[in-house]
Parts: structure tokens; sequence; C-alpha cells
């Protein structure tokens, strides 16, 4: 729209200039026709002057006529060239325009013949006169022509100015509207930018509020995270300087019993002392290997088994015997791996004791997964197994190496079996969750 | 106290422990010279009885442990170490192994290691 407004003004300016050049050449050809007029009438005048006193000085406007009225012709012959009418009255003021010159040179001619009344003189005079009077005429008439036109220039040039102001006023108005509606459009996404801006500012701040909340609690969880792990640590070294005091107590006692044991010669009585020795001595063992776990709540069941049971052999063994334990790697816990490994004390206890009267032996030990659920431990010799005696009465009426393993092994929830076949065997069948 | 050449110098600051490593030894016919609990004593025993086993605990009361103690006692006579520890710590037993020791027993050590550890001992 603002284009098409443009264009129409630069239209309505070029218009208004070619009209304005129009009436520009109007007024010089009005101009020039008052000039030819002029230098007609000087012409005359000067001719008059010199006929009534002689003098020379009257025939210099004659002189100076004759030297441009033909040229100024010329010049409205040319400025009228677009307008026919006023080229045909342009070309009927040139012969009349020559042949006043003409009647003027006469009138001097016959001046200085000193023929200033005769006919010819009057004639001439009276000739002149009507060519004049035709020039006036014509100027006259070409005058009209041209101030119609220059009044009808003027009106088309008002009538342009009108229409240029037409136009740069609807150009100006658009214009207007235009960044009116511009500024209202900026104004708006101003408002939205700055108020998304103040969105983003309140958003960056919660952000901000939120990121050092987090940071706090972060550090807050650190510090307690540290101040536990500090604790915990503090924990597990309590705990085990009580199993290590606990151990050091166990060992007191076995001292205790060796001491009390060494003044007495009866054997019966030796070897109930002795027999307890070795129990404590077998508790001591299983203390000092649970304080090498490291989170002193479960232990891997597989080297402690390895350990209680070549521990065992080498405290109670008098003789060389051959000890086999494969038990798979698995976590107990510490409610359970002190009966466990007491239990396997006493049953080693028991092989070591009344298994091997004649020196060499074997035992094997093995921890596997039994039936869904359960655990099994099998202890095999290859000593002199039960003998006469059922396996079944001998377990309940073993002696107190029995009756411990029979109180352990319910105190594990485990099923007991004991058969003598080639040696002694035994089988326990523990339910698995009350090994963890 | 026997005061025997090939004799045995038990450094154990538990009495009790002590006394029962005493008649155990004993009890199988070797001869224990004397008993300390600190190390300046089981110095001063170790050189005026010369044993030739010394059966020491590597923590002992006072401020200079069983190992420097062993050290020290092994500068001034010539005798085979045996320790007891109680601790199963690689620092500890790296520790002990700075005093040459013939043998290192964890407590609570089996009876039948302890004869066989100083049999072995006295036998060198």
């Amino acid at each position: 729209m603002l284009g098409a407004i443009i264009f129409i003004s630069l239209g309505l300016t070029y218009v208004q200039w070619r009209d304005n050049q129009a009436l520009e050449r109007t007024r010089r050809v009005d101009a020039q026709l008052g000039a030819v007029l002029s230098e007609l009438q000087d012409a005359e005048i000067g001719s008059r002057g010199f006929l009534a006193t002689g003098e020379a000085a009257f025939l210099e406007p004659l002189q100076h006529a004759k030297a441009t009225l033909l040229p100024q012709l010329d010049s409205l012959t040319s400025l009228t060239a677009t307008d026919p009418d006023q080229q045909a009255a342009v070309s009927q003021l040139r012969p009349l325009a020559s042949a006043q010159l003409e009647n003027v040179g006469r009138i001097v001619a016959l001046r200085r013949d000193g023929d200033t009344k005769s006919g010819t003189m009057l004639a001439t005079l009276h000739r002149g006169k009507a060519v004049m009077d035709q020039i006036r005429a014509q100027v006259a008439y070409l005058h009209g022509k041209e101030s119609a036109k220059i009044a009808a220039r003027q009106v088309r040039l008002r009538r342009d100015f009108i229409w240029i102001d037409i136009s740069l006023s609807m150009g100006m108005l658009l214009v207007g509207v235009m960044t009116v509606i511009g500024l209202r459009n900026n104004a708006r996404n101003f408002a939205a930018v700055e108020s998304r801006n103040m969105q983003l500012a309140r958003q960056a701040e919660l952000l901000t509020d939120k990121e050092l909340l987090i940071r706090r609690a972060n550090d807050d969880l650190a510090e307690t995270i540290k101040e536990r792990t500090k604790a915990l640590n503090e924990s597990k070294l309590l705990l085990r300087e009580v199993y290590h005091r606990v151990k050091n107590n166990l060992q007191i006692i076995e001292s205790l019993l060796v001491i009390q044991s060494a003044g007495v010669s009866d054997s019966y009585v030796t070897e109930v002392f002795d027999d307890l020795r070795s129990r404590i001595h077998a508790l001591g063992v299983i203390h000092d290997l649970l304080m090498r776990s490291d989170t002193l709540h479960n232990f891997d069941v597989a080297p402690f088994l390895e350990e209680v049971a070549r521990t065992t052999v080498a405290a109670i063994g008098t003789h060389e015997v051959r000890i086999d334990v494969a038990a798979v790697s698995r976590l107990i816990s510490f409610d359970a791996a002190v009966p466990l490994g007491l239990l396997l004390v006493e049953v080693l206890t028991n092989a070591l004791k009344h298994a091997f009267p004649n020196g060499d032996g074997a035992i094997s030990v093995a921890l596997g997964p039994g039936e869904p659920g359960t655990m099994e431990l099998s202890i095999s010799d290859d000593g002199i197994g039960t003998g006469e005696q059922d396996p079944a009465a001998f377990a309940r009426t073993g002696g107190l190496g029995m009756t411990i393993i029979n109180g352990l092994a319910a105190q594990l929830d485990a099923t007991m079996s004991i058969w003598s076949a080639n040696g002694t065997h035994y089988r326990f069948v523990i339910p698995s969750p009350a090994l963890t | 106290m026997t005061q025997l050449e090939n004799s045995i110098l038990i450094v154990e600051d538990e009495f009790l422990i002590a006394h029962a490593l005493q008649l155990l030894l004993e009890g199988i016919g070797l001869a224990v010279c004397g008993r300390a609990d600190n190390a300046e004593d089981a110095l001063a025993l170790a050189i005026r009885h010369r044993p030739k086993v010394i059966l020491i605990d590597a923590r002992l009361k006072g401020a200079v442990d069983g190992v420097d103690a062993a050290r020290a006692i092994r500068e001034a006579i010539d005798a085979r170490i045996i320790f007891l520890t109680g601790s199963r710590d690689p620092e500890m037993l790296a520790h002990i192994q700075t005093a040459k020791p013939s043998a290192v027993l964890i407590k609570p050590a089996a009876r039948k290691e302890l004869i066989a550890a100083v049999s072995a001992a006295m036998a060198t």
C-alpha cells in the first residue's frame, strides 16, 4: 500500500512538473509576444520621432528591431511548436512584422528625402497604422490564448498540488497508522518480552534458591554420612574390641583350666578338664575367625569351616589325620556361625577321639545346597564307625559330645542323620534361612 | 625358677596365661627359666639366664612392646624367639617379622601347635 502511494505521488509529481514546464513555456510565449510588440512599437515611435525632428537617434529602436525581431519570431515559432493554432498565429505575425518594419523603413527614407507631407508619406503612415493594428490584434489574440492556457494550467497545477497533497497525506496517514500499529506491536512485543524476561528471572531465582537448598541438603547429607560412617567405624572398632576381649577371656578361662587340671591325678577328671579346655579353645578360635569379618555381621562360610576344621585337628589330634573341607562360598550370619562352628568342632572332636584308635585316618567335611531351601553339611570319617551300636541309639546316648551336637543341630533347625558304613557319617540338613 | 641352659623364658603380661604356659611346658618336661610381663624385666632375665627360647607376647605391659623387647634380647643373647599374638593385622605381623622370629602363633594357640613350635626351636 505504501509503495502504491509512493508510486502515485511520484507520478503526480511528474505530472505537476510537466504542467509547470508547460506553464513556464506559455509565460515565455506571452513574454516573447510582448517583446515583439514592444520592439515594433518602439520602432514605430522612433520613426515618428525621426519624422518630426530628423534626428538619427530616434532610429536606434528601428535598428534594434531589425536585428532582434526575426530571432524573436523564430523563438516564438519554436516555443509554440506543440500548438498548431499558435503556430498559425505566429506565422501570420511574421509577415505583419516584416511589413511593419518595411513601412517604418520607408517612412525614414521619405523623411531623409524631405518628403514629409506627400501622399506617399501619408499612405505609408496609414498603412503602418493598419499593420500595427493587425499586429496588436494578432498579439492580443495570441496573448488571450496564452492567458487562457496559463489559467487552465494554473488550475491543473492546483489540481496536481491537491492530488499530491492528498496522496502525500494518505501516505503520511498510512505511515502514521503503520507506525502506530508498529509501535503498538512493538510495545506489545516489548511487554511480552519484558514479561517473559521477568518470568525467566523469577524462574532463575527459584532455581538458584532450589540449587542452594539442594546444595545445603547435599552438604547436610554428606555431613550426616560422614558422621554416621565415623560412628559406624567406631562401632565396628568397639565391636572388634569386644570380640577381642571375649577371645582373651576365653583364653584366660582355658588357662585357668590348664592350671586347675595340673594338680589332678585322676585320669577321668583330667579328661573332663581336657574336653572342657578343648571346647573353650574352639570357642576362642571361632571368635578369632569372626573378628576377621569385614562387616562383623556375616561371613563367608567356606574359609570359616576350613579354618575351624584345621585348628581343631591341630589342637586335638594326637596322630596324623587328614582333613578335607569342600564348602560352597556363601555368606552366613554371626548367629549361625557360632553354633555351626561349634557343631563342626564337636563332630570332629568325636571322630578324633574315637574313630582312629590305630593312628591314621581321614575326615571329610562338605557343605553345599541340598533340597530346595536347604543346605547340607556332611562330615564323614573312615574310622571304626559305631561298631555294634545302632547309630540312632548312638545319637541319643553318645555322651556329652552327642548331647551338644543334638542341641546345636536343634538350634540351627537342622535335621540330623547318622549312619555307620566304613566309618561314621553325619548329615545335617539345615534350612537356608537359619544360616542367614 | 629353673636355671637350665636349654630353658625357656616366658614373656606375657597376662598372669594366668603365662602361668598356664609354664605348666604346659613343664608338663612335657621343658624348663622354664623365668616369666616377665614387661620388656625391661624380660631383657634382664634373658641376660641373666640366657634361655634358648623366648616365648613372648607381642603386647606387653609398659611402653615397649614385645617386638622391640625381642629385638633387644636378640642383640644381647643368642635365642630363638617364638611370638604369641592375638592380632592378625598384616601391619602387626610385618612388625613382628622385623624381630626375625622362629615361629609366630596366633592366640588362642593350640597346645599341639605350641609344643611343636617350642620343640622345633629347642632342637635347632
